[in-house]
């Protein structure tokens, strides 16, 4: 599929680079274009952008682990111990 | 390059080690193995103090820690886990494409339902787990950018490369991440282009 002037495989390039740097207006513009009428190159770029969602996810939700969630006291003792051993 | 931080080891303990020890809980699912995870990540912490520049929060700082050694967890234990080999396929990313540059294996409709825990749980496990079949050197580029969130200057001195060739390598990473998390089921059926 050939949408404006990139191919899929253009625009996914550069719609990876553009995750990392700003990409100059033309291409911009022309990327913009083509996910509006290329439904596979817009799910790419919603993956992209989960992937980074997901790196970047910190939180816990309370269910979704099992047993006792916080650290024992016996164990907080012991890291306090073996970082005051390196410090 | 001198420290932002006031090291209170103590006081990180006890500020984020329940948090710490909590995301590590729900990544490995044992617990001796989360509280050691825990520990080598304020080890780690103590050991590059030096590095950290204040431009994120420290709780930010010690999850990125926390978050490679998750990875280096995976890594020692392929056996355990999701086992796609995607470190000795190094034309994997030909495949994507046909000759006009045009999907060939196209992507799919990820079904993700940020309101239930459980199948975010499910993302974040295979994400992990293919995240530590990258080959080494890709999955540190995309770590250092997407996890610590470095810029791509910084990569690149941090590993010798040029910018092209972190972009290079970021792209490759993104691909086989998204290949590899379609491959466990994140996305729907896969449709593969007849034209």
């Amino acid at each position: 599929m050939k949408h404006w002037m990139f191919s899929c495989k253009d625009v996914s390039q550069k719609i990876s680079q553009s995750m990392d740097v700003q990409q100059p207006l033309r291409h911009h513009m022309a990327v913009r274009i083509h996910l509006m009428m290329c439904r596979y190159c817009a799910r790419f770029y919603r993956q992209l952008v989960l992937l980074r969602k997901m790196s970047r996810h910190t939180e816990v939700d309370p269910i979704q682990t099992r047993g006792p969630k916080r650290l024992s006291r016996e164990k907080k003792g012991q890291i306090k111990a073996a970082l005051r051993s390196v410090t | 390059m001198k420290s932002v931080l006031k090291l209170n080891s103590d006081a990180w303990v006890d500020r984020y080690g329940d948090a710490l020890f909590h995301f590590a809980l729900a990544r490995v699912n044992k617990r001796e193995i989360a509280e050691d995870l825990v520990q080598e990540t304020f080890l780690a912490a103590v050991q590059s103090q030096e590095r950290f520049k204040g431009q994120s929060s420290e709780k930010t700082w010690l999850f990125g820690i926390l978050k490679h050694k998750v990875i280096d967890h995976y890594r020692k234990n392929k056996a355990t886990v999701f086992a796609l080999d995607l470190s000795n396929d190094p034309d994997s990313l030909d495949g994507f494409f046909n000759a006009k540059g045009g999907w060939q294996i196209r992507p799919q409709h990820w079904s993700t339902h940020p309101g239930k825990s459980q199948e975010v749980k499910e993302a974040l496990d295979h994400f992990y787990q293919c995240l530590s079949g990258l080959p080494q050197r890709t999955a540190d580029v995309f770590v250092y950018r997407e996890i610590d969130g470095l810029g791509t200057d910084e990569i690149c001195k941090l590993l010798g490369i040029t910018s092209a060739n972190c972009w290079v390598i970021l792209y490759r990473a993104r691909m086989l991440l998204r290949k590899c998390l379609e491959l466990v089921g994140l996305g729907k059926k896969r449709e593969v282009s007849t034209k």
